[in-house]
């Protein structure tokens, strides 16, 4: 029995198309995963679906929930449906909850919104809710605000509001890609869980192709407004009938190929690094506690290598990589490269900075949007005693965009004329330009999408090939770990808790962290498939 | 548990504070200049009554011992004597507070009162007419001196319409509606730019709210977008509203200076006036260190009222 049938729909926001010509349908108790790259039209889907578009959007077509048409409604009779026949969940729990109200009033006031309870029952209710999602009153008081809670068990609590009427339909829109894997695993299946419970229909959209094969009955893949793909799952799997579906999954299990780092050579050195920071006092006159981000963490990395960093939030990860930076003071431990410690003073930081260079993950943010890109490569230059001038500099700056597959005309445009990908070729071009001995990628292609990141790792191992790069690339996502580093760390609390040959570690963890990891991160069915493919083309 | 916690601490730095700012007054007015016996009498005081006015003001004893006296005699509510009046500070004060500290008042609820419907208003039609409009209106707030806007309520509402005093305060004795008729176009003319300027940081907080993810949440629920504006929008603009609001009562004392010029009000400002003129540095120093005393516990409150608002306050430090 079809619940949700949208019919021919097209949605334009100041005359630009969003979505095209798109149809759907979702039957009650099914899960449908709707996938595709950023700019797809996934997330305007729900929107539309939902009547919350943004404003100066047209729309044509139709969108029947049971014998209501969504499109012809008004605005009072859609605020009655919101919340009590469609719940959403969105992508950033973080943000997604009012921060000055609590938990348990945020849940109780769908409820009071659309039934008639009074406060006492909502509130009970409420309580019931949370407990379903995993937030039982005991553990976690409904008088809670949303800082106290993690995120994941802040998306608990906006799980809690979209079932708290049990809706016939349900809307996810990447519920877990701000989460860890362990984290994001138990929230998959409390979604599910409930959606077969309440046999409620499902929309899962997200852009993580390996979700979506785990946990979908049906499955509809979007490319710039249209659905290019729909069947269901077990069948679209098998015979991947559009080029770009084969192409999503391809790239998402793309796999490199590293030229052989050379002879182990001690490059980077870290030796017992601690870093504590001291936690406000609970009472005065009481010693203030301490909470260490890195504790006792020794590592080598040697030239040539390329090394992986795993773990997740919260486990000290990006502390240590700041600390690397000489961004973070150490309480204890030495970092040297090649035998001479670094950040003892002014002289030893500026070589320290000299030789080692950064990638950050967000392609957006870590632009001055003022400077042409020719500027913004050219600026490690000040860290050189002589940097090249004149001819020479743009000579420079010319190699270094060719390195990275951009053209040297690029280095007179400005940041905002590039794509995410293009950006975060820039932002490599930047780090090579003074030949850094070590490149460290902070979660360097988490923020792009699957077919821009194979394109990047690519990159990334062409470059290993031409020159030799040593890099430290620092990621919470697995797969790519395991396809561009030689070796891995796995950080849990502050410590490294397993450390190997990568290969070694992802087939044979020893670590129970480090298990529990592999376990709970999705995998993608035709993994093997596609893999075999890449490797022989 | 934590509000308690907070409120200890905000307490701790309220006393911190108000040190630090009695030394500094001190020493300003008592060390940096001199002799304040001379300077008071100018310079052709005869040597008996500078020797005289020392003793009288105690400028004999030793510094850090006039400093505690000094602090000493504020915290028993004696202010010392004025020396051109010749009666003690804390009457004089008192009598001017009852005039400054209402108006002060009165001018912040006003301006809240403008600014937050005015805002709310602006921010819910972003880009109209009224929108527009209201931009307007708070830009010639902005730009206009509150002085002008004194002499033209002047003009309208007591020369033309003769609705209220044009100047000059009854006292509290007279009744209660006397005073504040006398204190109203004072208020509104120190409250109107002020107001502008609220009503700008209302209506940007507003629309940085409304973009917020919770408000997308809350409208999920089914809440209109007029409910998720009050329920959830209000409330979270309201802590730079409040930063804003606690600025502002500092610059209202000030303002109050030339207002009570304007409408011949006998307050803290005029009095403040006077005395520099006058260089009666006792009262100076006095009303300084209260109107010192005013603003950092007018801080105090804006500090409190934002871990009201914001519960993700409490547990900072």
């Amino acid at each position: 029995m079809t619940l949700l049938k949208i019919d021919h729909l097209s949605v334009a926001i100041h005359g630009r198309p969003v979505l095209r010509d798109l149809s759907l349908q979702v039957a009650a108790g099914e899960v449908l995963a709707l996938t595709g790259e950023s700019g797809s039209g996934k997330s305007m889907t729900a929107l539309a679906t939902m009547q919350l578009l943004p404003p100066g959007a047209v729309t044509q077509g139709r969108i029947h929930l049971g014998t209501k048409e969504l499109t012809r409604l008004s605005e009072s009779a859609l605020c009655a449906l919101r919340g009590r026949d469609i719940g959403m969940v969105f992508q950033e729990p973080m943000t997604a909850l009012n921060p000055v109200q609590t938990i348990g009033a945020q849940v109780a006031e769908t409820i009071r919104l659309h039934t008639k309870t009074n406060a006492t029952e909502a509130r009970a209710q409420a309580a019931e809710t949370l407990t379903r999602v995993g937030l039982p009153p005991d553990r976690f008081p409904p008088e809670r605000y949303p800082h106290e809670l993690s995120g994941g068990q802040r998306q608990r609590v906006v799980i809690a509001i979209a079932i708290a009427l049990k809706p016939r339909l349900l809307i996810a829109d990447e519920p877990t890609t701000a989460l860890d894997v362990t984290t994001q695993a138990k929230i998959l299946d409390l979604l599910v869980a409930l959606a077969r419970e309440d046999n409620m229909a499902l929309i899962l959209i997200t852009h993580d192709l390996a979700v979506v094969a785990q946990l979908a009955d049906h499955i509809a893949v979007m490319r710039r407004g249209k659905v290019v793909e729909s069947a269901p799952t077990g069948q679209l799997l098998h015979r991947m009938q559009h080029p770009y579906t084969r192409m999503l999954f391809e790239a998402s299990a793309h796999q490199v190929d590293l030229p052989r780092p050379p002879a182990p050579k001690p490059l980077l050195e870290a030796r017992n690094l601690r870093r504590a920071y001291r936690l406000p006092r609970r009472r005065l006159f009481e010693k203030p506690g301490v909470f260490e981000a890195v504790r006792d963490v020794s590592f080598t990395l040697a030239r040539g290598e390329r090394l992986g960093l795993v773990g997740e939030s919260g486990c000290g990860k990006s502390t240590l990589t700041r600390a690397l930076l000489g961004l973070e003071p150490l309480q204890g431990g030495q970092i040297t490269l090649e035998g001479a410690p670094l950040f003892q003073d002014a002289a030893s930081s500026r070589l320290a900075r000299r030789r080692m260079q950064v990638v950050f993950q967000d392609p957006f943010g870590s632009f001055n949007p003022r400077h042409t890109v020719g500027r913004l490569i050219a600026e490690p230059f000040h860290l050189l005693r002589t940097p090249p001038t004149g001819a020479k500099r743009d000579q420079a700056i010319a190699k270094a965009l060719i390195d990275v597959d951009l053209t040297p005309a690029d280095a007179q445009r400005y940041i905002h004329e590039f794509s995410g990908g293009q950006r975060q070729r820039i932002a490599i071009a930047r780090a090579l330009i003074i030949e850094p001995e070590l490149i460290i990628f902070d979660e360097a292609v988490s923020a792009l999408d699957v077919s821009v990141r194979a394109q990047i790792l690519d990159l990334l191992a062409e470059l290993c090939r031409r020159h030799t790069l040593t890099y430290l690339f620092i990621s919470h996502d697995l797969t790519v770990v395991r396809s561009v580093t030689d070796r891995v760390l796995v950080m849990q609390a502050g410590r490294i808790v397993e450390e190997g040959a990568t290969e070694e570690v992802f087939t044979n963890p020893q670590h129970s962290y480090t298990r529990t990891l592999l376990a709970a991160a999705p995998r993608l069915p035709a993994l093997t498939a596609t893999k075999g493919m890449s490797h022989e083309g | 548990m934590a509000m308690q916690r907070y409120i200890l601490k905000r307490t701790g730095s309220l006393i911190l504070s108000l040190l630090v700012a009695s030394l500094v007054i001190f020493t300003v007015i008592e060390i940096v200049p001199g002799d304040p016996a001379s300077f008071m009498l100018g310079i052709n005081a005869q040597p008996e009554t500078l020797a005289a006015l020392r003793a009288e003001l105690g400028l004999d004893a030793s510094k850090v011992g006039r400093y505690f006296a000094w602090v000493g005699g504020m915290l028993t509510g004696d202010f010392g004597t004025s020396y051109t009046y010749r009666t003690p500070v804390t009457e004089m004060v008192a009598d001017r507070i009852g005039v400054s500290i209402p108006l002060a008042l009165y001018a912040l609820v006003l301006s809240v009162l403008i600014a937050l419907p005015a805002g709310l208003y602006a921010a819910s039609r972003r880009g109209q007419a009224g929108d527009l409009g209201v931009l307007g209106a708070t830009q010639m707030g902005v730009a206009i001196p509150n002085f002008w806007f004194a002499m033209m309520l002047v003009l309208v509402f007591a020369i033309h319409w003769r609705w209220f005093p044009a100047g000059g305060f009854p006292g509290w004795e007279q009744g209660f509606w006397a005073c504040v008729q006398a204190l109203t176009l004072p208020a509104i003319a120190l409250a109107l730019p002020q107001a502008a300027i609220l009503t700008r940081v209302m209506r940007s907080a507003l629309l940085e709210v409304l973009g917020e993810d919770f408000m997308r949440t809350a409208r999920a629920k089914g809440l209109s977008a007029r409910q998720t504006l009050w329920r959830h929008g209000l409330r979270n603009a309201m802590i730079p509203v409040l930063t804003i609001v606690g600025l502002q009562f500092s610059f209202l004392f000030a303002g109050t200076i030339i207002i009570e010029q304007v409408f011949y009000l006998p307050g803290l400002g005029r009095l403040i006036f006077q005395s520099i003129s006058a260089r009666d540095l006792i009262v100076v120093e006095s009303v300084v260190m209260l109107i010192v005393f005013g603003v950092i516990l007018i801080n105090f409150l804006v500090d409190l009222a934002y871990a009201a608002v914001d519960p993700r306050l409490r547990n900072r430090t």
